[in-house]
């Protein structure tokens, strides 16, 4: 038994030690690296791809960030699975439950997490929006219009799309706690939702899939003012973030671990 | 110190635990013992925060453990060893756990030397065998230092050198004035290792009481006569309310009776003795007769355990 116990004051812990805890624990499955790996390899080759067919198709010139948007629709997937498995990764483990023991308050544990998968969505994001930045400068030299809005949209927009969209997946997780589900889940609301709108054409429906998470991807990415700009594109997402955050909130503290 | 104080904990109809009042002192391991189902594993996740209790409380040092700002440096818990993350290496594991507690990375390296695992520090926690995994959790218990531990089955899947490791561990904790708490379903490894049973039956407290009093209560003990008169004493001996049973020809089992009142009434006999000695009962058979009405799911037994009376608080 230590001592000095009494005369030492305990410092660390709190929120940025949850935090850390969660920095090392997200790093430290190879899960993660595949992920990042996976979004950065699928979003770079869809952008290349799309930016050699203008190329080849005979248009003159292009933006930064003309092809990101294609890129960011299918390097999503890979942002998905990594949020998702952040939090019911550890559900199906067990080990959902060392972590509550070590941070007992669900609230610092959802937030730690919630830090943890922002951080790493946003740099592949903005790392996604560099890549779509030097494939279209490659193609194109002299004839690439670089814009430092198009620019912002490619990088930024792209980290925030992808960020709102993990916290969106870690709120879903916690109230799904499986992994299949969470994936399933935003995987047709993602996919599912859009198509289904188009083929209907009901307004309402319309309406919806306008205002569901992948409505917000043009907007924030391309800059396209459609059907709404880069501002109420962010509000749309936080809203999804916010809901889905809150409920898993709401159910962690609720249910037993 | 542990204090559980009318702690309940109903799922719908059926109740695991049934208002658990008791207190868990430091300096002394404290063993708690219970058929399946009757409310242990409940209980210990209750006192961690991990599931809410219908009524009651589970305090440590008068705080509940959600109160605690460094869990890990109050309680050290191992609940279930394969409830980590199989995609991590021991060391990220135990890192993650220092860190959300401002533990000192160089205790992580402390405790897997302790513990046995500093080779292995870098394999994945999936490719670990049971034992291993059951290390890693102690490894997890002890890295905050804490005055109260708190362990599930801990011997669960150890070697017979991991297990008297994990028995000299306990007693040196508890040594060091720690308050340790542990359930087992192997009798052998209480009797070896607890100073203080806790035992319950269909979430309720059953008995509270060290070690030694709870053998000393059993019908079990007894006192082994061997006499070339058999006969006669035990004429003696039924003459005085003692139960006598005859176990060999020149030998007799004497239940009822403390070991002087045998000698002395052979004595007055004229009967000559050639042993006289106390038998003690096991833990086991102790344990036994305490839950024998209480066991949850019962398989039949050719020869039922008496259900014993007055059982301490029951």
């Amino acid at each position: 038994m230590s001592g000095n116990r009494s005369t030492v004051t305990p410092r660390g812990g709190g929120l940025p030690g949850a935090f850390a805890a969660e920095w090392t624990k997200l790093w430290g499955v190879r899960s993660t690296w595949l992920c990042v790996g996976a979004a950065l390899a699928i979003g770079t080759a869809v952008i290349t791809l799309m930016t050699f067919s203008l190329h080849s198709s005979g248009q003159a010139r292009t933006t930064v960030n003309a092809s990101t948007g294609l890129g960011v629709l299918s390097a999503q997937f890979a942002a998905v699975a990594l949020a998702s498995l952040a939090i019911t990764g550890e559900y199906a483990t067990g080990a959902m439950r060392t972590t509550l023991t070590a941070v007992p308050r669900r609230g610092a544990v959802l937030a730690a997490k919630a830090g943890a998968v922002t951080v790493t969505a946003l740099v592949t994001g903005v790392l996604l929006g560099l890549a779509g930045w030097a494939v279209s400068a490659l193609f194109y030299g002299p004839h690439l219009v670089v814009h430092f809005v198009d620019l912002v949209h490619g990088t930024v927009g792209t980290g925030l799309y992808l960020a709102l969209l993990s916290l969106f997946v870690l709120g879903l997780g916690a109230v799904l706690r499986s992994t299949a589900g969470t994936v399933t889940t935003t995987i047709g609301l993602l996919v599912g939702v859009p198509l289904a709108a188009q083929v209907l054409g009901e307004k309402a429906f319309v309406w919806f899939a306008e205002h569901s998470p992948a409505g917000a991807l043009e907007p924030l990415v391309s800059g396209r003012e459609l059907p709404y700009g880069a501002g109420t594109a962010t509000v749309v997402l936080l809203v999804w973030a916010a809901a889905a955050l809150a409920a898993g909130y709401a159910l962690l503290r609720l249910r037993d671990a | 110190m542990i204090t559980f104080h009318g702690l309940t904990k109903r799922y719908g109809d059926r109740i695991a635990v049934d208002g658990l009042t008791c207190e868990i002192a430091s300096g002394r391991v404290t063993g708690v013992l219970g058929p399946n189902g009757a409310g242990k594993s409940t209980t210990m996740r209750m006192l961690l925060g991990l599931d809410a209790p219908s009524a009651g409380r589970a305090l440590i040092d008068g705080r509940p453990y959600a109160a605690l700002r460094h869990p890990l440096r109050e309680v050290g818990a191992l609940l279930d060893a394969r409830a980590v993350h199989p995609g991590l290496t021991a060391r990220a594991h135990l890192l993650a756990l220092a860190r959300g507690n401002g533990i000192a990375a160089r205790r992580v390296e402390e405790v897997l030397e302790t513990v046995g695992l500093a080779r292995v520090a870098r394999r994945r926690v999936g490719t670990f065998s049971l034992g291993m995994s059951q290390r890693l959790g102690i490894a997890g218990a002890l890295l905050g230092d804490p005055r109260v531990l708190v362990l599930d089955e801990p011997v669960n899947g150890l070697d017979p050198d991991g297990v008297r490791w994990i028995r000299r561990l306990m007693r040196s904790l508890a040594g060091e004035g720690r308050a340790v708490l542990v359930s087992s379903h192997l009798m052998s490894e209480m009797q070896e290792t607890a100073d203080h049973l806790i035992v319950l039956g269909r979430g309720r407290l059953i008995a509270d009481a060290p070690l030694g009093e709870i053998i000393a209560r059993s019908t079990g003990n007894s006192v082994r006569v061997r006499t070339p008169r058999a006969a006669e004493l035990v004429t003696a001996l039924t003459g005085a309310g003692m139960q006598v049973r005859w176990t060999a020809p020149e030998e007799l089992r004497v239940t009822g009776a403390p070991i002087e009142r045998i000698g002395l009434l052979a004595h007055e006999a004229g009967v000559p003795l050639h042993e006289l000695s106390p038998r003690t009962a096991s833990l086991e058979h102790a344990y036994l007769e305490l839950t024998a009405s209480s066991v949850a799911y019962a398989a039949p037994t050719p020869d039922t355990v008496p259900a014993a009376e007055a059982w301490g608080r029951s």
